[in-house]
């Protein structure tokens, strides 16, 4: 079982890296060898939040192989306790969205950050927008929300380490571990426990992390682990 | 049966990269089907040209051709040309790799000249690392070294780089007979591999991996589930390579 903790469907206003509907979506996962994949709408992370009421007759994505992941931007003037309580009423796990100028860690965001941690929620963060001092800031405020990183960068394994280290509550995604032997790297230093597959698509290839992970000179049970188990028991909270 | 064009061993000393080793590359390539691959030493070009060139050919002789070298050439040091006319006729030299970026010399440069001289003298190719949105290696640097020299064969490291550049990398590779283009790089997609071969031709595009920068798993899973032909991605994996190096591989 391969699922999928990084995956984005829809429009993008530039054209080549899109999957705009989910056959193309379900096509992709199946060249790469993925059976699940965990999907944000690409509007959720591109739009204003407002604009979310434009679409309000799009039919839910396809479960089970398609699972949402619903964006929420902390520090938007609009994000309202009821659209909070819907989020965390309907779905275990959710994506940061961000703006640029938007801090997402600050006095104001404290009282959502402290609600879903209370919840059980999890959130994904995009560290290339996000920030790592930003994610360093909210894992230190908020000890115990679980955060999942997307998008860590291969550069930043030393940092990786250091975060994981300090912190139980946080998770690295592997699309973008992929300096030289850094998945094998990674589990000796901090555990195969603290690493999610995924893969970034449509903006990253799929089929790379996913032949990677199936190549990794690591043992069975830490390759299921990364696979899925990781990310079942982060979203189930077993 | 894959040729990577494009290889690293050696250390960089801007981020921790896990396994910089030959061993551990060779050992790795053989678990995926890469049966030769073209390496410079990360030591050549970032900080003592010399000492890494000679390194990397000593690591390419204990690997019975499964590693060759591209002999990395500083402009900012022409002192230093000597040591290149000795090595190049070294059968385990695959050519020479320029990084003008590193090295803040434009491609295009006048400083160059001396290298690609050599390159066409020893009927080698030049593996240029291409970045599409730097003044020093951008694709219009390519441009005008293939204008000004259409018989040097010349690689676009990267093909451009980022998804903005690639399909001008596949025009300039179209343009230029003897212009290739290598896939490395870690933000191309199977589809991006795609656009590269039905822009440029399917002779037109080496496999590349950047490894150990990066991990070349991850490069052979892209390129081996890619949407494309059977021929076509034959040849981007390995009939390409070897036509253009007719060079010592070990699959030659």
């Amino acid at each position: 079982m391969l699922i999928d903790a990084h995956r984005i469907l829809g429009r993008q206003p530039a054209g080549q890296h899109v999957f705009d509907d989910e056959a193309s979506l379900l096509a992709d996962m199946d060249t790469a060898g993925i059976d699940e994949a965990f999907v944000t709408r690409s509007r959720q992370l591109l739009l204003d939040p407002r604009d979310e009421a434009h679409y309000h007759d799009d039919p839910p994505l396809l479960p089970p192989r398609i699972k949402e992941m619903p964006a929420f931007m902390p520090g938007h003037p609009g994000l309202d306790d009821a659209r909070i309580n819907a989020l965390i009423d309907g779905f275990a796990i959710l994506r940061c969205a961000t703006w640029p100028g938007l801090e997402p860690v600050t006095a104001s965001t404290a009282t959502l950050w402290r609600r879903l941690a209370d919840a059980g929620v999890a959130v994904a963060v995009d560290v290339e927008r996000f920030g790592w001092d930003s994610l360093e800031r909210l894992v230190d405020q908020f000890p115990g929300l679980k955060v999942l990183a997307l998008a860590t960068g291969y550069r930043n394994v030393a940092r990786i380490v250091s975060l994981a280290r300090a912190a139980e509550t946080v998770w690295f995604e592997t699309a973008t571990l992929i300096s030289a032997g850094t998945v094998e790297w990674l589990v000796d230093q901090i555990g195969a426990h603290r690493l999610v597959f995924g893969t970034g698509a449509p903006y990253r290839d799929s089929a790379g992390p996913a032949f990677l992970l199936r190549h990794a000179e690591i043992s069975d049970d830490d390759r299921a682990a990364i696979a899925a188990s990781n990310l079942r028991r982060l979203v189930e909270g077993s | 049966m894959i040729i990577d064009i494009h290889g690293h061993i050696g250390t960089w000393p801007v981020f921790f990269i896990p396994e910089p080793s030959d061993e551990w590359l060779v050992r790795t390539n053989r678990r995926v089907g890469i049966v030769s691959c073209g390496v410079s030493h990360l030591l050549a070009i970032g900080f003592d040209t010399e000492r890494g060139n000679r390194l990397a050919v000593e690591a390419a002789r204990k690997w019975d051709g499964e590693l060759g070298v591209w002999l990395v050439a500083n402009p900012t040091r022409p002192e230093e040309l000597p040591h290149l006319e000795e090595l190049i006729d070294d059968p385990l030299v695959w050519g020479f790799k320029f990084h003008s970026d590193v090295h803040e010399t434009p491609l295009s440069s006048p400083a160059y000249e001396p290298y690609i001289e050599l390159a066409k003298e020893h009927d080698v190719p030049v593996l240029a690392h291409g970045q599409a949105d730097t003044q020093y290696s951008g694709l219009e640097r390519f441009d005008a070294v293939a204008t000004r020299h259409p018989e040097l064969k010349l690689i676009v490291g990267h093909s451009g780089l980022w998804p903005e550049g690639f399909s001008r990398a596949a025009q300039l590779a179209a343009g230029h007979e003897h212009v290739h283009l290598d896939t490395s790089g870690s933000r191309i997609t199977g589809r991006d591999l795609q656009r590269l071969v039905h822009g440029a031709g399917h002779e037109k595009v080496l496999f590349g991996s950047d490894a150990i920068f990066l991990d070349q798993r991850h490069a052979v899973g892209m390129a081996t589930h890619a949407p494309l032909q059977d021929a076509e991605r034959r040849a981007v994996l390995h009939d390409n390579a070897q036509r253009l190096l007719r060079r010592r591989t070990r699959s030659s």
